[in-house]
């Protein structure tokens, strides 16, 4: 593999892995605090996608069409909007099911998925929507690879929410609310947190993070419809697993590792990129098996 | 007690669930969002073609619409009154729900046309009833068993993509019914031992010897990448072209599958650059190929995209977007070098207000081949009407004569070289 081949391979699975890492957090995030797998996760992911083409279709056509400020705007709009509707779901379909056994709000999950899917298709058709990019057209000359505007904003952005996320959670009293939450809920309950704020706070955040990342793929690669979050949410899910369900920055590693090796394993096996699905999960198995908390995971107390 | 007590927390999940999957249901099937003037509800749909269609106001076919009119008034000695049926089965939701979408209002509008000219058997109205598979293989043989129990039903148009195809043949074989597919192209399609399966397009042999002639043409000794998305219609040509290509001694340094609903391919279109082909061949569908034609764009991967009629489909150009220009793919032939399809395109236009694109004219031909084989059959019975579509010879379709061989595979070639020009899928003249 020629330098050229191993940079351009490097940046394609970054970018890949920031798209992951981002929906990873608000998996690993709201896993942590009230122990549920938000099955509708990738669904929010795609939704986030939606918001972020009907802000560029507003807007395009005004002046801010060629603005830089257009993509920053468009996730502005999808976190704020996803993040108020899955503080909305968590209301409706969760809250009630808070002291239920766990199959029973995973359940209620899977029917929100379902309905936010064919919602979606209902409301915006099967025809996949199609969008002109939103980034800014610089080249960086990188030998023979292609390093562009669209790939450094995405790997920015990804990172700076992730900072952002991290400062939040570790400096604001909120942040500390979350994680004391997260540790032991009736202990935190009898130490005067608002419990359902914190897990409102969770949610809304959580999900912002993953429609923020459907704009960005949205943008990328110009292409949204309303399946488009099934398979992004699998992947989201397994970086977070595999960097240990419950930890911020074991999402964000995770993500980028998931990332990476799918661009590796294409590139390195022959007929990889019909393999390397089977790459990602025996990557997952061994890992599980060796270390089953995952990357940053601590082994749960019972 | 707290047993009995834990049954019952449960409950509310339980029924949380049942309610969304209750809603749910109808929302399955919505009505096509590019057919405005189609009156599809949910599920299954019977249209019957009535006199309000505009096609029925031609002076022509008036009297023969009036004499239809009232036909519960004057009943026919056969089945008085009672209504034949012909089915559509194919996606028209989901994904490529364009392509169905298509072909669906093209049979509607035959049909219409069928009872306003008073073309069918005397006294009997013909009635199409439209069942959604969503482009999915076990929809497809649910759907096909549905309108097989209806025994008003008498021959199929359906389905769409090859895969379904052939999962749902057997129903219709079983229940000794036509069908005749309007998209599907692989040699799979026909190749199942049954005498119902007819199809109005071509077989994916002949759009590979085109595809194989136009390369040889251009590129003396060519290095070729291949990807398919690992789909009966998909994989079947990619590997029908890698044969083809081998034949004729080209170099294919990568023949690969991807996974049909991702977006990214970058990773495995760096490898091929670095391999640097002359051509990349695609095999599988619209959307996954825009996606590769703009992502070979970003990456500087100069090779000449290749298609076949997969692509055929305007979701196909909205994707790629610039990248599609110069595109190469085998399709049928553009309307307008059809003297023949010049009737159907402006009856088209003028109940739907769109312009007919893909499949719609063999879905039009299908139904009408149909419609004259139950005139020919003298009855609305399914093995007589499969028979009368068997026999079918240098019928005046739309897209040219239709005729069937043993098969059931149209015997006119159709396939030709085509190209994508100013956002338009346009035939390359030599």
């Amino acid at each position: 593999m020629t330098f050229d081949v191993l940079a351009q391979q490097l940046i394609n699975g970054l970018v890949l892995g920031s798209f992951y890492a981002l929906v990873a957090l608000g998996y690993t995030m709201i896993y942590g605090i009230i122990r549920l797998w938000n099955l509708a996760h990738g669904d929010l992911f795609m939704l986030g996608g939606f918001a972020g083409f009907y802000v560029f279709s507003a807007l395009s056509s005004s002046g801010l069409g060629e603005s830089w400020l257009l993509l920053p705007i468009m996730m502005l709009t999808a976190l704020v909007a996803v993040g108020l509707l899955s503080v909305v779901i968590d209301r409706i379909a969760y809250r009630p099911l808070r002291n239920a056994p766990p199959l029973a709000p995973l359940l209620s999950a899977l029917g929100v998925s379902i309905f936010l899917q064919n919602g979606a298709l209902l409301a915006f058709g099967a025809r996949p929507k199609t969008m002109a990019s939103p980034f800014p057209g610089f080249q960086i000359p990188l030998g023979g690879a292609v390093l562009n505007g669209s790939h450094v904003v995405i790997v920015v952005s990804a990172l700076l929410l992730m900072l952002g996320l991290h400062l939040f959670v570790t400096y604001t009293t909120m942040g500390k609310a979350m994680r004391a939450t997260a540790q032991d809920r009736e202990m935190a309950m009898l130490m005067g947190i608002n419990i359902d704020h914190v897990i409102a706070v969770t949610f809304f955040i959580g999900a912002g993070l993953g429609a923020a990342s459907g704009v960005m793929v949205g943008a990328y690669y110009g292409v949204i419809n309303y399946s488009m979050g099934f398979l992004n949410g699998l992947r989201a899910f397994t970086s977070a697993i595999l960097g240990g369900i419950g930890s911020i920055p074991g999402a964000m590693l995770g993500g980028m590792l998931i990332g990476l090796l799918e661009s590796f394993s294409t590139a390195l096996l022959p007929s990889g990129s019909a393999w390397k699905d089977v790459i990602v999960f025996a990557v997952l198995i061994g890992f599980l098996i060796l270390r089953p908390q995952g990357i940053f995971g601590t082994r749960t107390r019972i | 007690v707290s047993r009995i007590m834990k049954t019952v927390r449960w409950l509310p999940g339980f029924v949380a669930l049942l309610t969304l999957v209750a809603a749910c249901a109808p929302a399955a099937a919505p009505p096509p969002p590019t057919a405005p003037a189609a009156p599809a509800a949910p599920g299954a749909t019977s249209a019957p073609a009535a006199g309000a269609s505009p096609a029925a106001a031609q002076p022509a076919a008036s009297p023969a619409a009036a004499a239809q009119a009232s036909p519960a008034a004057k009943p026919a000695a056969a089945s008085p009154g009672k209504p034949i049926k012909v089915g559509f089965a194919g996606g028209i939701s989901g994904d490529a729900a364009k392509v169905g979408q298509d072909v669906q209002t093209a049979v509607q509008l035959a049909v219409e046309q069928a009872n306003a000219k008073g073309d069918t058997l005397p006294g009997q109205k013909l009635e199409l009833v439209t069942l959604d598979d969503k482009n999915d293989p076990r929809e497809g043989v649910s759907v096909a068993n549905r309108l097989v129990a209806d025994a008003d039903v008498v021959a199929v148009v359906g389905h769409v993509f090859s895969g379904i195809s052939v999962a749902a043949q057997p129903v219709y074989r079983d229940a000794k019914m036509a069908m005749i597919t309007a998209v599907s192209t692989s040699p799979k399609v026909t190749e199942q031992g049954s005498n119902n399966v007819f199809r109005t397009v071509g077989r994916d042999e002949q759009q590979v010897v085109i595809a194989t002639e136009a390369i040889a043409k251009k590129w003396p000794n060519p290095k070729i990448a291949i990807l398919h998305d690992k789909q009966t219609f998909g994989q079947g040509i990619a590997e029908l072209a890698r044969d083809s290509f081998g034949k004729k001694g080209w170099a294919i340094d990568t023949f690969e599958g991807i996974t049909a609903g991702e977006k990214d391919f970058t990773p495995l279109l760096t490898k091929i650059k670095a391999q640097n082909p002359d051509i990349l061949y695609w095999g599988g569908l619209s959307t996954e190929g825009g996606l590769i034609a703009k992502q070979m764009k970003q990456l500087g991967l100069n090779a000449q995209f290749f298609s076949n009629d997969g692509i055929w489909d305007t979701t196909f150009i909205e994707i790629a977007g610039p990248a599609a220009e110069g595109a190469l793919m085998t399709i049928g032939p553009s309307l307008e070098d059809l003297p023949s399809a010049k009737d159907f395109a402006e009856a088209y236009k003028k109940r739907f207000n769109a312009e007919p694109t893909g499949y719609a004219v063999y879905g039009y031909d299908a139904t009408n081949v149909i419609v004259d084989a139950i005139k020919r059959a003298g009855k609305a019975d399914r093995d007589a009407v499969r028979a009368a579509v068997a026999s079918t010879k240098g019928f005046a379709g739309a897209s040219g004569p239709v005729s069937f061989d043993q098969k059931g595979d149209r015997v006119e070639r159709y396939y030709v070289l085509s190209t994508v020009k100013s956002g338009k899928f346009a035939t390359v003249k030599e």
